[in-house]
């Protein structure tokens, strides 16, 4: 169907036509850019500040700058989502394998040993990378 | 053996980055939102958020969640703020990014602080 057509339709079937002119704006200004936004923020791991920072300043920006807005924002989400999901999982892995090492140091070394690996475990939940090679040569090192 | 810390590498000094820090350092004091500090730099969204999460990383800025009034029903907003070290390293990227020939147009624009 063409231009012409479609504009024949709606002249002809004027209620049609009404109902598409009142719920277009709201449909393209409103609820897609939200919609689209959402979607594009389930890249992101759930607990990710992003999720609740990018509907919040959705919320603030002007109804006519929301689809430019979010059309901008789509590659970015799709570039940072996956890779803090990634960074997520390595860390959570860095973690798991930590605790692995703190018991089996708590088995080892007794209290002492186990007061210092506990003080590197509290700094390896906020770093994630390196730190288990470290702290295996570390235990290594003490077995020697 | 304590206080290993994250090595980042040092930063690329692009067009987005010089125009986000100086926007920062000329008003170091005050809580920036993303979309406010994007209309002050015509920085695209795409490329602030991602100089905003290397400063965050590079502890230059701090977070944080304003609170909102009861009567306007919006969602909290992140916002972001200069720290102390923060002010001294994007002081010291401006001094070298007003060397570098490339940002010159931006020190030429008005709004971007020397």
């Amino acid at each position: 169907m063409n231009i012409a057509g479609m504009i024949e339709f709606v002249r002809t079937h004027w209620v049609v036509g009404f109902v598409c002119i009142v719920t277009c704006p709201p449909m393209l200004l409103g609820f897609l850019p939200t919609f689209v936004l959402r979607v594009g923020l389930l890249f992101y791991p759930k607990d990710h500040p992003r999720r609740a920072e990018f509907i919040a300043e959705l919320a603030t920006i002007p109804w006519r700058e929301r689809p430019k807005w979010v059309a901008g924002m789509l590659p970015h989400c799709l570039f940072e989502g996956p890779s803090a999901r990634l960074r997520q999982r390595r860390a959570l892995k860095v973690e798991k394998e930590a605790r692995q090492s703190l018991s089996l140091a708590l088995e080892q070394g007794g209290s002492v040993l186990a007061i210092i690996v506990t003080k590197d475990f509290m700094d390896m939940q906020r770093r994630e990378e390196n730190t288990v090679q470290k702290l295996r040569r570390w235990l290594r090192r003490d077995d020697r | 053996m304590y206080g290993w810390g994250v090595e980042h590498k040092p930063l690329r000094l692009t067009n987005a980055l010089v125009e986000v820090a100086a926007a920062l350092v000329e008003k170091h004091e005050e809580r920036h939102w993303g979309y406010e500090l994007a209309k002050r730099t015509n920085v695209k969204p795409n490329a602030l958020y991602g100089v905003l999460t290397r400063l965050h990383e590079r502890d230059w800025l701090s977070d944080g969640w304003e609170e909102v009034p009861a009567e306007e029903k919006r969602p909290p907003r992140r916002y972001y703020q200069v720290t102390p070290l923060g002010l001294a390293r994007l002081g010291a990227l401006l001094a070298q990014a007003s060397q570098d020939r490339r940002f010159a147009r931006l020190y030429l624009r008005p709004g971007i602080a020397q």
